[in-house]
């Protein structure tokens, strides 16, 4: 009689191994997609701060600006709305793959 | 004579089915673990400049948005080549003595190891030597520019109500910064 695995049992242990690698793959690349997405925040959150502030005292204008910030890109678009009475600038800001991050709010 | 022993040992096919297998996995093995290493990279990297991007953004964001201008101007000088020395103003966001203080950037370069830091230097309100308490905030900074708003273009120098400072890493990356100086 030959010693050995049937082919059936081999299938299943590759099966297994499989799963088990493909499960570590998709959380490691979770994780960096976790960091990857706290850093173009992080970066929309500069751009949005610093377009504000050139809106509202310098008196530019961003409305679909793209601006290029450590090797990023971040798209930038600017809007008016009115608040109890008030007119308040309102700046959104996010990543092409990513879409809009943050939104920032400054009354004029 | 005809022998009737069987003949021990793996057919042709035998073989070539165990090559192709083997070959198959040493590449699946071998793209997911460079796979799980170019993610790892790109997650440290994202690490690193998260860890660099938002301490400077709110330490100079707290520093230049809680200026006091009744006690001097801002001033920025360089030197005869036109690169950045210092950078220097009077703040309410004083972490070593009350009220208000003189708050200097600037970056110290250390020739031999090539290394370079952006200092923070704290003095005390009134007095005339220039010994404070130096806090070194990063490494990772070779140059900074600083711009003014004059007619719609940002021109190097100080002036108006917005200060854009351009903070330039050593990898040649640029970190535009822009605050309104409130008093």
């Amino acid at each position: 009689m030959r010693k050995g695995f049937t082919l059936l049992e081999v299938l299943i242990a590759t099966a297994i191994a499989g799963m088990a690698f493909g499960t570590f793959i998709v959380l490691a690349g979770r994780s960096a997609d976790s960091t990857d997405l706290l850093l173009k925040t992080t970066l929309s959150t500069v751009v949005a701060n610093n377009s504000i502030n050139s809106i509202v005292y310098g008196g530019k204008s961003f409305n679909g600006k793209k601006v290029n910030i450590l090797g990023y890109t971040v798209k930038v678009n600017q809007d008016f709305e009115e608040l109890m009475g008030f007119r308040v600038v309102k700046v959104e800001a996010g990543t092409p793959d990513r879409g809009v991050l943050v939104e920032l709010y400054e009354a004029r | 004579m005809n022998s009737t022993k069987p003949v021990k040992g793996f057919t042709l096919i035998e073989l070539l089915l165990a090559v192709a297998i083997s070959a198959f996995l040493i590449t699946v093995t071998y793209a997911f673990f460079s796979a799980i290493e170019k993610t790892g990279r790109a997650a440290v990297e994202n690490s690193q400049l998260q860890s660099f991007v938002s301490p400077i953004f709110y330490l100079f964001q707290r520093d230049i948005e809680s200026i006091n201008s009744n006690y001097g101007g801002i001033s920025y000088v360089k030197d005869s080549d036109g690169n950045f020395r210092w950078i220097e103003f009077y703040t309410e966001n004083c972490y070593y003595f009350p009220g208000v203080c003189r708050v200097r950037y600037w970056i110290y370069r250390d020739e031999d190891k090539k290394e370079s830091w952006l200092i923070r230097t704290e003095l005390r309100l009134n007095t005339t030597n220039n010994t404070g308490i130096d806090a070194p905030i990063s490494s990772k900074i070779s140059d900074i520019e600083v711009y003014h708003l004059s007619g719609g273009d940002w021109v190097k120098g100080i002036g108006g109500k917005l200060i854009k400072l351009v903070i330039k890493t050593k990898r040649g990356k640029e970190l535009p910064l822009v605050f309104v100086i409130r008093t």
